[in-house]
């Protein structure tokens, strides 16, 4: 069963003007494991379709399943049950709670889940090392570079041990040195513990290091390419 | 982790914050300090004027309308023993009042002449600390004690002979000379035109040449300022209908629409400071929400249900004003407890006003309960009102735009 089940899928923007027909009839599944790159020029929809993969925003038409639930039709509170225990978020802007330190922001998630407080010590200093900045746990955000809260932010992503982790444009805030070692990273938690990974980005470097490329233009899929 | 969130985002911007609390405070202070005073001073205006007349008074049928002593009642030994027996009673004041002209050598002046029982009458009003010159009644004597303004008006002093002259009971004539043993001074609310004399009871039936036992009113003390109106009731059916019993509220509306009249007055300054508290508050609350809008969005997109969003947000005003509260109570507490016990002395005109409305000069502060529950609520009921804003917001919040601040 694909983790992300996407059939035919729209999304208008009404709101004032001329409708905008943002995503417009796209199909696609992801299977477990995989490291995907949604690509397209700026507005082709990368971001609307993302974020409706994501539950985060309301489907215009057509139908989505994550590991075979549908989610198109669920209420606002049941979804966002949803996206706490089976979607892992990143994104462009890191978004990460500034009053709450490195070590607090992952275990945020932990405790919404209701996973008692020693257990949320524990795994949060074993993701804080698996992302390597274990030393800056009790850090605020505002005090790490852009690299080093991404970083909290991919540990955050995968505190909820979610299905899979969406990333829109994750790379867009770092210089290169920092985006190749996300990117590392990223790649390493991919082949060693199997977390699936999609992207929506412009970066080349990213690109290059997808293992599946899925081109959009006009909200609509033109290439859909294994790069192996 | 949500109260280690709310708590430091209260420290985030501390300048807003403690300002905000301070408005709080400050209105809360303000508040009840000026509703203490208040209710201290009307505490003050009731006791002086129940001393007057009692918490309930009983008079003849029909006496309230028209005055007359042949509506005086007999208030025999078992009348009182049936006042006395009913529950909540502490005591019964006789009195006999009525006017007569007062006289000594060339001068005259109409006054009220009360007879009354020395001893019980010192009790309640004090009387006897109002004498300026000579003595102060005895039970049974013939005598009188004048007010000092008429004393003067007729030239008489301690020793002399002042003759009474007046209309007595049923149609007979009130006439006696009695000898003036005491002066007093004693202000009551409008009584500067005629005179005003006390004599005991047995001497005001001589004169107004009543039965034993006659007398205008009772002025029944209660053992409990707040039972009034049910005792009045009580004492109505045990008394039966040739009594009109009569609460103080009935017999001096004047003092109740004094008091209605400044409440009124200080319920409208307290809604302008609560008002203008409430809108302080409610600038913070909505800024730290706008403020704290992408983070909203970023907690509902990673699995916060936006009504534990919202529960929090509404929690961290109301602690917000909590603690505001308790620091109000920490600084107004001990003023006002303080002021309950030491009374700042009133001085000048408006010591003289408190004087003719028979009050003791001081400012005495309430420490009733109420006042603090009154105020409590209100802003309680504020902070509610307050704290339902940004439910409001969180309830149309959007994730994506709040992330992206479109
Ligand atoms: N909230 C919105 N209201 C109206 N139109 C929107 C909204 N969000 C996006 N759009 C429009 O939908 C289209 C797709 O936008 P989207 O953000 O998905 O593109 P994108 O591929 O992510 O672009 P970029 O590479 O610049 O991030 C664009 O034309 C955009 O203007
Ligand atoms: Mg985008």
């Amino acid at each position: 069963m694909p983790v992300i089940d996407a059939r035919d899928v729209y999304k208008t923007y009404e709101g004032s003007g001329v409708p905008v027909h943002a995503v417009n009839g796209i199909s696609f599944a992801v299977e477990k494991g995989e490291f995907t790159a949604v690509i397209g020029p700026s507005g082709c929809g990368k971001t609307t379709l993302l974020n409706m993969v994501g539950g985060l925003d309301s489907i215009t038409k057509g139908e989505i399943y994550i590991g075979g639930t549908q989610i198109d039709s669920m209420s606002e509170a049941e979804l966002t049950d949803f996206r706490l225990k089976r979607i892992g978020f990143v994104f462009q802007a890191y978004n990460l709670i500034p009053v709450l330190t490195a070590k607090e922001n992952i275990e945020f998630i932990m405790e919404l889940q209701g996973i008692p407080a020693d257990e949320r010590a524990v795994r949060s200093r074993e993701l804080l090392a698996e992302v390597g900045i274990a030393d800056q746990a009790d850090k605020r955000p505002g005090l790490m570079s852009g690299g080093q809260q991404q970083r909290v932010a991919v540990a955050r992503a995968l505190a909820s041990k979610p299905e899979f982790v969406l990333a829109d444009e994750p790379t867009a805030n770092l210089d290169s040195h920092a985006t190749s070692d996300l990117l590392d990273l990223m790649a390493e938690m991919n082949a060693n513990s199997g977390v699936t990974f999609v992207f929506a980005t412009h970066d080349q470097r990213v690109i290059d290091r997808a293992r599946r490329v899925i081109a959009l233009d006009d909200g609509k899929i033109v290439s859909d390419t294994n790069a192996g | 982790m949500l109260w280690t969130i709310a708590w430091r985002n209260v420290w985030r911007n501390r300048r807003r914050s403690a300002l905000t609390l301070a408005t709080i405070v400050l209105a809360v202070v303000l508040g009840l300090l000026m509703r203490s005073m208040q209710y201290g001073q009307y505490g003050a205006m009731i006791d002086s004027t129940v001393a007057r007349t009692g918490h309930v008074q009983v008079f003849g049928e029909g006496y309230w309308d028209n005055k007359s002593l042949d509506r005086s009642i007999h208030a025999s030994a078992e009348t009182l023993e049936r006042v006395n027996s009913v529950a909540g009673v502490a005591d019964a004041v006789p009195r006999l009042e009525s006017f007569a002209l007062i006289s000594f050598g060339e001068r005259t002046k109409p006054s009220g002449v009360i007879g009354t029982n020395p001893e019980i009458e010192d009790r309640y009003t004090a009387l006897a600390g109002r004498i300026v010159e000579g003595r102060y009644l005895e039970v049974g004597e013939r005598g009188i004690i004048l007010l000092r303004s008429l004393a003067s008006y007729l030239g008489a002093g301690i020793g002399d002979d002042v003759v009474l002259l007046g209309g007595g009971y049923r149609g007979q004539t009130a006439a006696d000379l009695l000898p003036v043993v005491g002066i007093f001074d004693y202000t009551l609310m409008g009584n500067l035109e005629t005179g005003l004399a006390y004599v005991p009871l047995d001497a005001a039936r001589e004169l107004y040449a009543t039965p034993p036992d006659q007398v205008t009113s009772l002025s029944v003390m209660l053992d409990d300022g707040d039972a009034i109106d049910r005792t009045a009731e009580t004492l109505q059916r045990e008394l039966g209908n040739e009594f009109d019993v009569m609460t103080w509220r009935e017999t001096s509306p004047e003092v109740v629409q004094g008091i209605q009249s400044d409440s009124v007055g200080g319920i409208f300054m307290l809604a302008i400071l609560y008002v203008v508290a409430g809108f302080g508050l409610l600038g913070t609350v909505l800024m730290s929400t706008m403020e704290r809008r992408r983070e909203f969005g970023v907690m509902n997109a990673v699995g916060m249900r936006k009504g534990r969003l919202a529960f929090v947000l509404f929690m961290e005003t109301l602690v917000l004003v909590f603690v505001g509260v308790v620091l109000g109570l920490i600084v107004s507490v001990p003023i006002i407890t303080w002021f309950h016990y030491n009374p700042i002395p009133v001085t000048g005109d408006l010591a003289a006003v408190f004087e003719q409305f028979n009050v003791p000069p001081y400012m005495p502060f309430s420490v009733d309960l109420g006042i603090f529950l009154a105020q409590g609520f209100v802003v309680l009921v504020m902070a509610l009102i307050v704290a339902s804003f940004p439910i409001v917001s969180i309830r149309r919040l959007h994730i994506m735009r709040a992330i992206t601040g479109r």
